[in-house]
């Protein structure tokens, strides 16, 4: 019996109790500790009711870090807002003066989203800063420029659709030619009215069309240079859509001061020709999961032609990827479901997680180059059905007030206007008040954003301050409102976050490297 | 959160879990702790870290605002884990009305005894202001607070857990005393499990706490 009892489970010798298991290793509290209570009214105890409406904070997005008030942990980007139903489109407009974190914070959200599977989209116009996260990442990263070693555009280049239209074959493969044609034609317009600095006639614009269609016919691998070519040598067709019967008379209509044939030639070889005329030109490989990033920071910001077409060129060759990575999924799909049908299986090489888009230092493009803000303008209206979140950096709503001509400072206008969520960094409070106009903001509120970047003291203002209180990798501290953000959604409550950037962004992530050096 | 307050290492796999929709099938009766040791006086142990409890003994006097709420509420970089429980007790109108009536008795009996000081005369003012609050239509509430911290199961991360504790008790300006005996009843009781320590008030501390 007694040996019965050894081999017995130990939960059979325990008696439950209120306060736990009575016996040997039981863990029966012997008595429960008695905090003693206090007694109070409401009005002298008014901050403690434990039956207030706790304050929700979205939790499914980008790992943003932690709320300004309540320090509740903070997860949200626009995508994930969209997906939830609280905006109408994934998209956000950042502002915020100089150095308060606004490109650390872009690179927060995008991480966010890459690390949920979306790809990202990059056009980083003057710092060259997301370069080194974008490669980290494994993007597709094009350093557009005029200098030794860097990457060159060609017009005529069928890109991304053309790439695409290639390994997807069929209708579908025409159709995605012909749509590349469609963009060559466009995206030349767009760099002949660059280079003359003022628009082509509607004649003009058709020439140009029969001239891409002529170069592609009569070479299989056309480049830039190829227009020139065409030029001086026209075909039936171009003939025939001008309204001429031999080249002479074509040349004479065309060609002169600031005509078209002088026009293309400044295209292949004047300032313009550095980025534009090379035969070697970017190949795109749609369907990196790992997106592309395009960084035109070695184009001197005073040459602003030139900006103004790798832009306009690299805006329409990253919204081609998308086409054609989307494209590229869609056939992948078909492939793998035909296989199932038959029995087999087949692993899709391509599929869409949707496009991250971040537009930093949107100001510039804006400014730079005219008919920009038409574009980003027609992204805006048609993100949702592109499956494509974007992401707008810039300082302030007067960047948009002083473009120079009205078309354009109304569209931009409207950009904010359609954003899903507006993110305020510190800005002036006269700023607060526009913007105040496109998405109203409290007066707490106003006064909470104006207030980030309000310095509490002298203290580490001496270089010698600041270099004892430099970290480990070398950044200085950062200043008054670095990382402040207030998300404001649509009719809502703004929510303050504290932005986190984690080590490896920060190693990433470098703004200040002649700073550090000098500091060093 | 109750396998989060066993197992704070754990607390990344539990949020990716849930961000990912997987969800947990284990119970509340089966979200305990591997080990639990009770045997280090005001530290006890569990799973690898260990807790302990400090308890409010008298609230800071002055107005209790949001502020000083926010000021104990709000995550400590220091510990693995911070939890704060408030146990609020609303006293029914008769009831408050017979508490605050006993408390005017016991100062206007101090002031008559002879110890008519400024000390007493001050808190037969506080009866009376207390009375005229629930006049005027406010509630009375009894409530404690305990603060239970969890962090690693060695001694440095004991002593500095200590040290920041004992900063933020007094930093909001309350008196307070750490659990030293029934630590993990009172990790427990500070757990949303519905332990509420004056259901297991034992005859000695109804005595203890009416003499005081």
């Amino acid at each position: 019996m007694g040996g019965q009892q050894r081999f017995r489970p130990a939960h059979r010798l325990l008696t439950r109790t209120a306060r736990g298991y009575a016996g040997k290793l039981g863990g029966r509290w012997g008595m429960v500790p008695q905090p003693p209570e206090s007694f109070s009214t409401s009005v002298q105890a008014c901050g403690l009711y434990p039956f207030g409406a706790g304050s929700y904070r979205p939790v499914d997005g980008a790992p943003l870090g932690e709320d300004l008030i309540t320090h509740t942990a903070i997860a949200t980007d626009h995508e994930a807002l969209y997906r939830a139903g609280h905006i109408t489109s994934p998209s956000m407009y950042l502002f915020g003066i100089n150095g308060v974190g606004k490109s650390s914070t872009a690179q927060t959200l995008i991480l966010g989203m890459v690390g949920r599977g979306m790809a990202p989209a990059i056009f980083d116009p003057i710092k060259g800063e997301h370069v080194a996260m974008a490669r980290a990442l494994g993007s597709d990263v094009w350093e557009v420029g005029d200098g030794a070693g860097k990457d060159r555009l060609n017009l005529l280049s069928p890109g991304p659709l053309g790439a695409a239209a290639n390994r997807i074959g069929g209708v579908i493969g025409e159709e995605l030619l012909t749509l590349a044609l469609k963009k060559a034609v466009t995206l030349t317009q767009l760099c002949v009215d660059v280079a003359r600095g003022a628009p082509s006639s509607a004649m003009e614009n058709l020439v140009i069309e029969t001239i891409v269609q002529t170069a592609i016919d009569r070479n299989p691998r056309p480049a830039t240079r190829d227009l020139v070519d065409v030029f001086m040598h026209p075909s039936e067709r171009m003939l025939a859509k001008s309204g001429h019967r031999d080249a002479e008379s074509f040349w004479q209509r065309f060609s002169g001061e600031n005509g078209l044939g002088e026009t293309l030639r400044t295209l292949v070889d004047g300032e313009m020709g550095v980025l534009l005329g090379g035969t070697d030109s970017i190949e795109f490989t749609p369907g990196n999961p790992a997106g592309f990033c395009f960084d035109t920071s070695s184009i001197n910001e005073s040459n602003t032609k030139l900006l103004s077409a790798a832009m306009l060129s690299t805006w329409s060759l990253g919204m081609d990827a998308i086409d054609a990575h989307w494209e590229l999924a869609q056939h992948e799909s078909r492939l793998a479901e035909e296989a199932q049908q038959a029995g087999e299986q087949y692993e899709p090489a391509v599929r869409w997680g949707g496009y991250t888009t971040l537009m930093d230092e949107f100001w510039y493009p804006m400014r730079a180059c005219p008919g920009m803000v038409d574009h980003v303008d027609k992204l805006s209206r048609t993100n949702r059905s592109k499956g494509t979140a974007e992401l707008k950096v810039t300082h302030s709503t007067k960047d948009a007030e002083s473009l120079p001509n009205e078309e354009d400072r109304t569209k931009a206008r409207g950009l904010a206007e359609r954003s899903g969520v507006i993110g305020l960094m510190a800005l002036a409070r006269t700023d607060l008040k526009e913007l105040s106009k496109v998405r109203p903001l409290t007066e707490k509120e106003i006064d909470l954003v104006a207030g980030f970047s309000a310095d509490p003291g002298w203290a580490g203002g001496r270089i010698e301050d600041a270099l004892v209180a430099r970290s480990d990798d070398g950044k200085l501290p950062p200043p008054p409102g670095a990382g402040k953000i207030l998300l404001k959604l649509p009719e809502r409550i703004g929510i303050p976050v504290q932005v986190r950037q984690s080590p490896t962004q920060r190693r990433y992530h470098v703004t200040d490297k002649r700073y550090r050096k000098q500091a060093a | 959160m109750v396998r989060i307050a066993y197992r704070p290492d754990r607390s990344h796999e539990f949020g990716t879990d849930d961000q990912t929709g997987i969800r947990s099938r284990t119970r509340l009766t089966g979200a305990g702790p591997d080990s639990f040791g009770d045997g280090q006086r005001r530290v006890c142990l569990h799973d690898g870290v260990a807790s302990m409890t400090a308890m409010m003994l008298v609230p800071p006097r002055m107005h209790i605002t949001e502020s000083f709420i926010k000021t104990l509420f709000v995550p400590h970089r220091k510990f693995l884990r911070k939890r704060v429980a408030m146990f609020y007790r609303p006293l029914d109108g008769r009831e408050a009305v017979r508490r605050a009536r006993q408390l005017r008795k016991a100062t206007g009996i101090n002031a008559s005894s002879g110890s008519d000081s400024a000390f007493a005369n001050h808190a037969k003012n506080l009866s009376g202001k207390l009375e005229s609050e629930l006049v005027s239509g406010a509630a009375m509430t009894r409530f404690a607070i305990e603060v239970t911290v969890t962090f690693e199961a060695n001694r440095k991360a004991y002593r500095e857990a200590t040290q920041q504790l004992k900063q933020l008790l007094d930093g909001v300006g309350l008196e307070w005393r750490f659990v030293e005996v029934g630590a993990s009843a009172a990790f427990h009781s500070t757990l949303p499990l519905g332990i509420l320590p004056w259901q297991y008030k034992t005859l000695l501390q109804t005595l203890a706490e009416t003499s005081n």
